[in-house]
């Protein structure tokens, strides 16, 4: 297929007034009468709420709400589990927790009142470690519960006790994954203000508007409609930005107020009370035949919750099982725990869970290659899932270009060559390491009444068009996809359309950016719109100009009417269409709902509209006198199903890469009795622009051309990041020996290994 | 704001009246890229600060008299991108450079860094390891002494700035066979604080295949910037092999007692110096010098 669009470089619709400082977020809103509301924070990883006492904040000059435990309902609501309330009046448990908050006419006022809150606490025993929180004498975070075990997560299908007694090879070990910050650059953030008709106008940085306003009205004891969510530019989610309980707050102070409220997170409390990765404690055991085949998998997690529920289940879930559809495992057993913790609540990070599995199985792999003589590579391609290919839990795979992206990857590296070229003679040894990757583009139970998407797209009487979408772009160029989308199915110039920002009051039900699922499954809907504008504005040309439809063709904003030979620009014959309607613009309207199932009690069916595949290749350096880690060549060969945006696809493979690299090697949140050490970015060794290899990313993209995507499309968003902790891990050890199964793969880690002590 | 006054003194006399004048409220501001995160935070504040940013002969590099002095405003991106300090003193032109980010050099002094005496600070410990006098005045006139005896504690320094002006740190010229490195190791490649720095400076024999002195500073491995005395002495005297540094850097390994941080445990910085005492020869006297 020719394509005017699909397929080049088009820079971010937004891209212009991002760097030019003139794209506004929800941090730079301001209005007339605002209040600006702050967070008194717990200092404890638990305690008993004994007393708060407000008289004296209350007197702070500027001060307008002060909310606690004790003036606020106390019902439970939450995002998977019951175990949220407003504010709590029995107990904090993390160092971040919200005890109170306040709304006062300038931030200095409400600081200062929160330093006048008085709170009695009664200091209680804390648990800080997952795997000691499910001690039966480890102190309990919920009275009502029996434990610490928030969820349990088990599935087990065909035979795997009888596939490990046939397995030539058995491999078992551990691996254990970091908590990390997902920082982005626009830290948590809500203005709301009270509106006509008694409703609330909430502004946010969130990845999920339409979500969050269902949660929000469970939590204020209101309905959906009450609430308008309004999500401008976003500075990046991640996967932090899903329903956060200073939204909330907001919220209730505007209502208790009657006046707008401000509430933005510094970056200390981002660090100390946002939702990091779920950290992961990963016991793997795998059967194998002689020639690699996996034959058996049985796994153990547990996983921390942190000390309420935000998406962590869910997350454990996925790391339990996802990656069956990578490999064409037929037994497999795993269990997955969600652990209470006093530490901060863990949620999603691209990956979900899925990052974490990657980064203990295809270590696994890799050790097991190297014990038993086998070629990396050709295990992988054994095992590699193919299309056509139904998994155990029911996953079908449609488009798959797994072994070409190995073929790929191996080819572009010269990984053969310098699996026996590299040089180890000296300090500083070279090494060579892969990790193939599955992911979703969509996931059937996250959101339990449905999955699906629609939009609409609207043609003005000037012959521009305008996608109205609930699925949140975050920075990642999702409104440029659909604008992509939209333009090549109409055929209009992609800048002549343009991606409204989300709001509850006119855009389309948007489930939001989650599950590598918004360019797939939105931009599906997207499509499906953009025909049904198309077909309408052909029908409408065939009537005003008199011409037969298959005589019409839209092509670059052009209008082609063959039966005359005459071409005319859009604007003219949209003028004169839109007249003929009194003036209307023509709305095409779609949807797409996926053909995908709720998996059953037993976990059976397929999630997914499309699986995206990937194979990583990271060339290393590493210092093994000092430990240092630098990363010389790294290729990402993706099965993307269709490239729409050439250029925004290799951003995003760099930016998980990096994001990936900074995971397997620096970043590291330093917590000491559940408090956190290092709670600022120029302690937490984020990747700056100094540490990334720029210009040795190579991305290579695959077109399998996927049934049920826009053109063919799946998601990259998570994918390019999935692999990459796994790929160095296997490259470090290829350089030095040094296997490192516990993230960070810190320098001192790397030196302890090399001389067989702990530094 | 956090302060109440913000004056931009014209002169060095200026200055000083100033700071007396306000008895102890008012303080010294140079690139406020240490001050900014201190007041933000609580951990210091003043009614009054005296901002010497303006005054000309504080921001100089000059050699005269058998002396280079560096002034006290000088900015971490001047004296790193000094051809001057670069050809003749890489311990302290490679040592700046490595500090913040290009926005924090730019604003950041070399007094600014000495006065606030942690004991890894990059400057601190490149003109420790230069053997830097410290040049200023106080309400009882000018002074001059040896920079080490600046350093306390970490964060306390023997100078008040909110009485006493650093004017500019004075060392001796260069000689032929003099020679000095930086190394440096931290968790990413820029704004980091380092795990372990080191300045070093040797002067070579007439032969030049051996050392006749050395000075080494490393942070952060104290309460101040640490001298390897040992190392050095043991440095003094000593031929230049591969088999010398490598004593050389046990050595080292041993007399330093650093602490553990969240950056990184005491055993691997132990580690690091070990390491880098002969990368840090190595770079200063060049590979091809050192017999095997
Ligand atoms: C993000 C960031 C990263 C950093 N990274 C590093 C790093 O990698 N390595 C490093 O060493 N440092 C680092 N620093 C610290 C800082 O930049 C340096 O210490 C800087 O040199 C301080 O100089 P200044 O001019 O900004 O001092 P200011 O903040 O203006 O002053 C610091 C102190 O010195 C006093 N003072 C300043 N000048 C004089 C004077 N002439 N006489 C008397 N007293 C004086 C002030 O009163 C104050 O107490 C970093 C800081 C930041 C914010």
């Amino acid at each position: 297929m020719e394509f005017d669009i699909v397929g080049k470089s088009t820079p971010l619709l937004d891209g212009l007034e991002k760097v030019t400082g003139r794209a506004r977020y929800v941090t730079d809103i301001r209005m007339e009468g605002m209040l600006h509301g702050k967070i008194l924070r717990s200092p404890h990883p638990h305690a008993r709420i004994v007393k708060i006492d407000t008289s004296k904040a209350e007197k702070v000059s500027g001060v307008r709400g002060i909310i606690t435990g004790f003036n606020v309902p106390q019902h439970k609501f939450g995002t998977m589990l019951q175990d949220w309330v407003i504010l709590p009046n029995d107990k904090v448990r993390f160092v971040g927790d919200e005890v109170a908050a306040v709304a006062a006419t300038s931030e200095a006022a409400a600081l200062e009142a929160l330093e006048l809150i008085e709170v009695e606490y009664e200091v209680l025993p804390a648990v800080f470690d997952q795997e000691e929180a499910m001690s039966p004498d480890a102190p309990l975070l919920y009275e009502d519960k029996d434990d610490n075990i928030a969820t349990t997560f088990q599935v087990e299908r065909g035979d795997v006790d009888g596939a490990f007694a046939e397995s030539d090879i058995i491999f078992e070990d551990d691996y254990e994954t970091s908590q990390v910050y997902q920082a982005h650059l626009e830290p948590m953030a809500a203005v709301v203000a009270p509106a006509d008709y008694d409703r609330l106008t909430l502004w946010l940085s969130t990845q999920v508007p339409s979500m969050s306003r269902l949660r929000y009205a469970e939590a204020l004891g209101v309905c959906a409609e009450d609430l308008r969510i309004i999500k401008p530019h976003v500075g990046g989610g991640f996967g932090a930005k899903f329903e956060y309980k200073s939204h909330i707050l907001a919220a209730v102070l505007a209502r208790r107020t009657g006046l707008p409220v401000r509430m933005v997170n510094t970056r200390d409390e981002d660090f100390i009370a946002g939702n990091p990765r779920v950290p992961m404690k990963i016991r793997v055991k795998l059967g194998l035949k002689k020639d690699g085949a996996i034959l058996a998998k049985d796994v153990r997690i547990i996983a921390g919750n942190g000390a309420r529920t935000v998406y962590g289940p869910a997350i454990t879930s996925t790391a339990c099982y996802r990656i069956d559809s990578l490999y064409k495992v037929r037994n497999v057993r795993s269990v997955g725990y969600t652990v209470y913790t006093n530490m901060i609540p863990t949620s999603c990070f691209r990956g979900f869970g899925n990052a974490q599995m990657h980064f203990a199985m295809e270590q696994a792999l890799d050790a097991i290659c190297h014990e038993n003589g086998l070629d990396p590579v050709e295990v992988r391609r054994i095992n590699g899932v193919y299309p056509g290919y139904v998994s155990i839990h029911g996953w079908e795979i449609k488009s798959c270009a797994l072994q070409e992206c190995v073929d790929q990857a191996v080819e572009a590296s010269g990984w053969y060559e310098k699996k026996k070229t590299l040089d180890k003679s000296g300090a500083k040894k070279r090494g060579i390491g892969m990790a193939l990757c599955n992911h979703v583009s969509g996931n059937r139970p996250f959101y339990r009444p449905f999955d699906g998407s629609s939009a609409l797209v609207r043609l003005t009487p000037e012959g521009k068009a305008i996608v109205f979408t609930g699925e949140a772009d975050l920075g990642q160029g999702l409104n440029t996809a659909f604008a992509i989308i939209a333009a090549e199915a109409v055929g209009l110039p992609v800048k002549d359309v343009r991606t409204a920002a989300v709001d509850t009051d006119i855009s389309p039900f948007g489930l939001g950016s989650f599950a590598t699922r918004a360019t797939t499954i939105g931009g599906r809907a997207v499509y499906e719109a953009a025909v049904n504008l198309k077909e309408q504005l052909v029908s409408h040309i065939a009537k005003v100009y008199d011409e037969k439809p298959e005589n019409i063709k839209v092509r670059k904003g052009e209008v082609a009417l063959e039966g005359k030979g005459e071409t005319l620009p859009i604007f003219d014959v949209m003028q004169k269409v839109s007249f003929s309607l009194g003036g209307a613009s023509l709305v095409g309207q779609g949807s797409y709902v996926p053909d995908t199932v709720l998996p059953d009690e037993n976990k059976y069916g397929n999630v997914s509209p499309a699986y995206p595949f990937a194979c990583h290749i990271a060339e290393v350096e590493v210092d093994t006198e000092t430990g240092s880690v630098n990363i010389i060549n790294y290729w990402a060969a993706h099965d993307v199903g269709r490239v729409l945006n050439q250029q925004a696809l290799e951003g995003q493979v760099e930016g998980g890469v990096i994001m990936g690299a900074g995971w397997a090697l620096m970043e590291e949140m330093i917590v000491k009795e559940g408090h956190l050490v290092n709670p600022k970015l120029h302690d937490y060794w984020l990747p700056t622009s100094m540490d990334t290899p720029i210009g040795k990313i190579h991305s290579i993209f695959l077109e399998s051309v996927d049934p049920n995507g826009p053109f063919g499309a799946k998601g990259i968003g998570e994918p390019s990041l999935n692999p990459v902790a796994a790929a160095i891990a296997n490259a470090i050890f290829d350089a030095t020996g040094a296997r490192i199964k516990k993230l960070p793969i810190s320098p001192d880690k790397i030196v302890g290994a090399l001389v067989n002590k702990k530094l | 704001m956090y302060w109440e006054k913000y004056y931009f003194a014209q002169s060095i006399e200026e200055t000083l009246e100033l700071l007396k004048h306000y008895e102890g409220d008012a303080r010294i501001m140079a690139g406020g890229t240490d001050l900014m995160v201190q007041f933000k935070y609580n951990y210091l504040s003043a009614k009054v600060m005296v901002d010497i940013g303006r005054i000309k002969e504080l921001n100089h590099i000059r050699q005269e008299n058998g002396h280079v002095s560096i002034g006290a405003t000088t900015t971490h991106t001047a004296l790193a991108t000094s051809p001057y300090l670069q050809k003749h003193f890489q311990v302290l032109a490679s040592g700046v450079r490595t500090i913040g980010s290009p926005q924090i050099r730019n604003a950041g002094t070399i007094g600014g860094n000495v006065a606030n005496a942690q004991p890894a600070a990059d400057g601190s410990i490149a003109l420790v390891a230069l053997g830097a006098t410290i040049c200023g005045i106080s309400p009882d006139g000018p002074f001059s002494r040896p920079i080490e005896s600046t350093f306390l504690n970490p964060g306390e320094c023997a100078l008040n700035s909110t009485a006493e002006l650093i004017t500019s740190f004075t060392f001796p010229a260069p000689g032929p066979r003099d020679r000095s490195a930086f190394v440096r190791h931290s968790r990413r490649a820029a704004l980091a604080l380092p795990i372990m720095n080191m300045g070093l400076w040797l002067r070579l024999n007439e032969e030049e295949d051996g050392i006749e002195d050395a000075r080494i500073a490393i942070g952060p491995m104290a309460r101040v910037p640490f001298r390897a005395k040992k190392t050095e002495a043991f440095l003094r005297g000593a031929k230049l092999s591969e088999a010398v540094l490598d004593e050389a850097g046990e050595l080292t390994f041993e007399e330093v007692s650093p602490r553990d941080s969240f950056r990184g445990s005491a055993a691997y910085k132990k580690e690091l110096v070990r390491v880098y005492l002969k990368r840090a020869v190595l770079e200063a006297v060049g590979e091809r010098s050192v017999g095997k």
